[in-house]
């Protein structure tokens, strides 16, 4: 079971400053394209520990511009469209070793998006869904550990090149009688990826064995104490066709400030038979702003029939468990 | 014929807002992530100036709306909907307020 606990400082900034959130962050740092926040400019951070990452993104939102309606004969349908941009750092290994030590494998992804938002009104009653374009590029620097190798080759650095296109879609809408809100969506994505995130891992500590003339032996590690990091296992990178669907519910019996979220999906590849997926999870939302999300919890149980051929058991193999807190930093014009 | 100038901010995480003052529909700037809607004309003095607003938002969506209206410089107000008004939204009955601003 891989887990991870969030320490991070940022969270006792949480409750200051959030503007408009553009998504229910999941695990792997994607999910619902709310963009239900107001129309202008976002800037925000996104910390999470499902895939490790801290993310700075840039989102813009333009309404039609000088747009009058008479808000009492509202049209049908109504447009905005926006682009936003976002960067994400990332350690292949685990976000808390950023903190205790340097020899992680970074990562690099840099996405931007196009949106599209259709605010429909039928009868008085709103409800809007939302069209997200995008496509990233990701680059990371692997550390592979390769025991059968001679030992000068053993330890090789690995640099992975990735990109992604995906095509996302969300609809939600206020209930009326319950005032609860529901969200439901589906996207796909196309994806270059590696299986380095599930090869089992060896920490690599050089060390130098010293002896004095009684015979007295003592090992010493010359530098990088904490070791570094590396993968063992059959390396591989593949394409991948990922499709989901998923759904939200924020319930007004807990003030729209906790929304229950599920999100299986199915990986295609041309190396492994389909992967099965299937994620769960809970968002807290900001007090009076159901569409700012301040931290999430997840559980996520990936590749459930072993498509990849592990022998871990079940729940070593499939059970991911991650937290994600943002930080809101600003709103412009 | 009185001078009326109104001025609004709506504040708060909602979707969009419409607007319109006595029937003519208004468009919202934004700005700092809040919403100014205003209007600006002559109207008899003694007639009512009315504002709706409708609000679109997620069901527990938090707003303020801060208001200022003068009729030839002097300070007018609703006294039913007093700035600022602050509510939160719940659809079916919650996403239309109106102001009724004497002049």
């Amino acid at each position: 079971m891989k887990s991870s606990v969030l320490f991070f400082t940022f969270f006792v900034l949480l409750s200051i400053n959030l503007v408009g959130q553009d998504y229910f962050e999941d695990i792997e740092g994607s999910g619902f394209s709310v963009l239900s926040g107001k129309n202008g400019t976002m800037l925000s951070t996104r910390l999470n520990v499902g895939d490790n990452s801290i993310k700075l993104n840039f989102y813009q939102q333009y309404p039609q511009k000088g747009r009058k309606i008479d808000p009492l004969n509202v049209p049908k349908n109504l447009y905005d469209i926006g682009w936003g941009l976002s960067v994400k750092g990332k350690s292949e290994d685990g976000i808390g070793l950023l903190f205790t030590s340097g020899a992680f494998a970074p990562g690099f992804n840099g996405s931007g998006y196009l949106s599209l938002r259709d605010i429909i009104d039928t009868k008085g009653q709103s409800s809007w869904w939302i069209l997200l374009l995008s496509g990233g590029y990701t680059i990371s620097n692997l550390n592979l550990y390769h025991p059968d190798a001679a030992f000068n080759k053993q330890l090789t650095d690995t640099i992975f090149q990735g990109y992604n296109l995906g095509l996302s879609w969300s609809y939600l809408f206020p209930v009326n009688k319950s005032r609860d809100n529901i969200i439901v969506g589906a996207s796909a994505g196309f994806n270059r990826v590696n299986n380095y995130g599930n090869l089992s891992k060896v920490v690599i500590k050089d060390t130098k064995t010293i002896t004095d003339t009684t015979g007295t032996a003592r090992d010493v590690t010359p530098s990088k104490h904490n070791g570094a990091i590396y993968a063992k296992g059959a390396y591989k990178e593949y394409n991948t066709l990922k499709l989901r669907v998923s759904m939200a519910y924020i319930p007004s019996f807990l003030n729209n400030r906790v929304a229950f979220m599920v999100y299986p999906s199915i990986n295609y590849s041309m190396i492994f038979a389909p992967v099965y997926n299937t994620g769960i999870g809970i968002q807290f939302l900001k007090e009076g702003a159901p569409t700012v999300s301040i931290g999430g919890i997840f559980v996520e149980f990936n590749d459930m029939t072993n498509a990849q051929g592990s022998t871990d058991g079940f729940v070593k193999r499939t059970l991911t468990i991650g937290l994600t807190g943002s930080l809101n930093l600003l709103v412009s014009k | 014929m009185a001078k009326i100038i109104f001025t609004s901010k709506v504040k708060g995480e909602i979707t969009t807002v419409y607007a319109s003052a006595n029937g003519e529909p208004l468009a919202p700037k934004i700005s700092s992530g809040v919403y100014s809607i205003d209007y600006t004309g002559n109207l008899p003095a003694g007639t009512v100036l009315q504002v709706i607003y409708k609000l679109v938002g997620m069901n527990g969506t938090d707003y303020s709306i801060e208001y200022k209206c003068s009729a030839d410089g002097v300070q007018k107000s609703d006294p039913v909907n007093v700035s600022p008004v602050n509510g939160t939204i719940k659809t079916g009955d919650n996403i239309i307020v109106m102001l009724n601003i004497k002049l």
